[in-house]
């Protein structure tokens, strides 16, 4: 088990764990951050997989996945993962599986799953200190049925569901859950914001999940050209600028205990990440809403205000 | 009342206006999503998606008992997660509107060809006895028709109405006139806040509960029976065409594949049932006029056998799975049964 974290990209493995040529979008920033973890995790694993924009995937055996593949409904794919999880355990202790032979159970699910309808088989995963994995692919939005606002929207995104009116002009008109906070609480061993632009980052992320037993989980923030409304090609650009302007925090907690693990030395301003989404297009015309830009900016600088007090960075 | 070109859905949506919908609760599920978008647009009505289904029919029964009218719509796995609801809103006598337009199944099925395989968890989806009032229009205008009466029958019985559709009907587009001249029913009974209230799961005899009164219990469940059956009476549609030639054989189909039935309108008599349940008992009387009667239905056979128990005869019977509906299979396969 490899447990010094890497320094380049240079070093990532070249051995691919998801094969290419899949149904997904042009351009979908979860598949590549997916690509990277799923390298991270190796081949030994099993994915529990609940409905969402992933499930597309894995249509056998037209399948980019290596390694055995379960679906679950929406609600419940941790308990998908806890049946899975115990019964490995018990093939192990009656010798029936060689524990060199034991595998990852890795859950997969969108933010629409993680952040909604699935959060209370993910807490009584999390209650249980069941020893899994837990990749939340989020893209702020119901990306495969038609782009419908989530818990995860942030504050001024348009969906189908929240559409710019007079009487709502900045959309979606409530932030986003925070999800890596309502997960903290229950103090699982390791947590994690990932971005697919930031492969290093996220490489060692899970270089350093391996050595502890029980929840391991990761979100990352997906650019989804669809729905965003981006160009396919902007993709990682995108992600990087979510970084880069404080909207999207690369972070870890063990055990509750939070770090940062990227802070950018001068953050860019976030309109920069926001003039080139669609979805956030009516907040610059036909009329600049310069409230609402204010007010996102707001939110962001407020977060890491109190990131530097908190860790005197 | 100029004509509208329009979606399944979106009759739907508009459907629910004119009725009076004030409150909407749902989550996205195709092929239903287009329901809740043209909702969103609407100045007048409270539209809310929620974390999921479970919650949407909560929700939902939450602002009918306090005095709004109110509907959700879904898919079948979101339908699934309603049944233990929609028990719920019989035993505490809620009027509310459910629309279930049907995908393939069991599970994801086919994601998301149409199918017509919910037909019986409209009735036994839920665990106890329950006699839910069910319609399944064929077209656009129907589906704008029938969700007004679904409303008025919900407020009548004071009882979940289901809508079924299916995903053909509810992506269709076709031109209707969308009057508003309809009969609107309001509620006879106080909002929850206008007295002290109370609503409950339990047997129960007005707001107090009788957990152990076995005689209460079966008349609270033959008050239900009734109460449907005399509600349903007054919403008695079907649809009974004639053959003009001479003919012994019943076409009985619905929903999507009824329109496929009309192909055969010279050489079948054709019965649609509009009000699926409590099932139309003028079927009864038509029956007897064929000597043969061949159904079709997009499931492996779930309403023909309320058909059979009715008449009490044999009927033959065509199944079209997986969500293709093949004019030269089903010519197929009546030839075969000629």
């Amino acid at each position: 088990m490899n447990t010094m974290p890497i320094q380049s990209i240079k070093e990532l493995t070249l051995e691919e764990a998801l094969s290419p040529g899949t149904p997904t979008c042009a351009g979908c920033g979860g598949l590549l951050a997916l690509r990277h973890c799923l390298k991270a995790l190796g081949k030994k694993t099993v994915i529990v997989n609940a409905a969402g924009c992933f499930t597309l995937l894995a249509i056998y055996p037209y399948t980019p996945f290596q390694n055995s593949w379960l679906y679950t409904a929406m609600a419940c794919a941790p308990a998908g993962a806890q049946g899975i999880r115990d019964a490995l355990d018990i093939l192990i202790k009656k010798g029936r599986l060689d524990p060199k032979e034991d595998l990852k159970v890795v859950v997969l699910t969108g933010d629409g799953v993680a952040y909604d309808i699935g959060m209370a088989s993910t807490s009584g995963a999390l209650h249980r200190n069941l020893d899994f994995y837990y990749i939340c692919s989020d893209n702020e939005a119901y990306g495969n049925t038609g782009f419908q606002w989530s818990g995860a929207t942030p504050f001024g995104s348009k969906t189908a569901t929240t559409p710019v009116g007079r009487m709502h002009p900045s959309g979606t008109d409530i932030s986003k859950k925070n999800l890596f906070e309502i997960w903290r609480s229950h103090k699982p061993p390791y947590l994690a914001t990932i971005s697919p632009s930031h492969p290093v980052d996220l490489a060692n992320k899970f270089i350093k999940a391996e050595q502890y037993k029980g929840p391991k989980l990761f979100i990352h923030l997906s650019p989804c050209p669809p729905g965003w409304v981006t160009d396919p090609s902007h993709s990682t650009q995108l992600a990087k600028l979510a970084v880069d302007t404080g909207i999207w925090a690369l972070k870890e907690a063990v055990y509750g205990e939070v770090k940062h693990t990227v802070v950018p030395k001068k953050f860019k301003p976030v309109e920069e990440y926001l003039k080139g989404q669609g979805r956030f297009a009516h907040l610059f015309k036909p009329v600049r809403q310069e409230d609402v830009l204010k007010k996102i900016q707001g939110m962001v600088d407020q977060y890491w205000n109190e990131v530097r007090d908190k860790e005197s960075l | 009342m100029p004509k509208q070109l329009l979606q399944g859905n979106q009759a739907i949506a508009l459907a629910a206006e004119v009725a009076g919908l004030k409150f909407f609760a749902g989550y996205p599920i195709t092929p239903a999503s287009e329901i809740i978008h043209e909702l969103v647009n609407k100045k007048h009505i409270k539209t809310l998606q929620m974390e999921d289904e479970i919650a949407s029919i909560n929700a939902v029964m939450g602002a009918s008992l306090a005095g709004v009218k109110a509907m959700t719509a879904t898919s079948g796995p979101g339908f699934s997660l309603m049944q233990e609801s929609i028990g719920h809103a019989h035993m505490m006598e809620v009027p509310i509107v459910i629309v279930n337009v049907q995908r393939v199944g069991p599970s994801t099925g086919m994601p998301t060809l149409p199918a017509q395989g919910d037909v019986i968890q409209c009735i036994h989806g839920s665990h106890g006895d329950y006699f839910p009032i069910v319609f399944y229009p064929n077209s656009v205008a129907e589906l704008y028709q029938y969700t007004i009466a679904a409303f008025n029958a919900a407020e009548e019985s004071l009882s979940p109405v289901i809508l079924l559709s299916d995903g053909y009907i509810s992506h269709l587009y076709e031109t209707i006139t969308p009057h508003r001249d309809f009969e609107i029913k309001h509620r006879t009974s106080p909002p929850l806040g206008a007295s002290n209230r109370h609503f409950t799961g339990l047997s129960h005899e007005g707001s107090i509960p009788k957990t152990s009164d076995i005689d209460n219990y079966r008349r609270l469940i033959s008050r239900f029976q009734e109460k449907q059956q005399l509600t349903a009476q007054r919403y008695n549609y079907y649809e009974y065409l004639e053959c003009g030639k001479e003919t012994d054989i019943l076409l009985i189909s619905y929903g999507a594949l009824s329109r496929v039935a009309y192909y055969f309108k010279n050489d079948f008599s054709l019965y649609r049932p509009i009000r699926m349940f409590p099932v139309v008992e003028e079927i009864k009387i038509i029956a007897p006029k064929y000597k043969r009667i061949i159904m079709m239905e997009m499931n492996t056979g779930q309403y023909v056998r309320e058909i059979e128990r009715l008449l009490r005869r044999e009927i033959e019977f065509i199944p079209i799975l997986g969500g293709r509906i093949d004019l030269q299979e089903i010519k197929q396969k009546l030839r075969e049964e000629k």
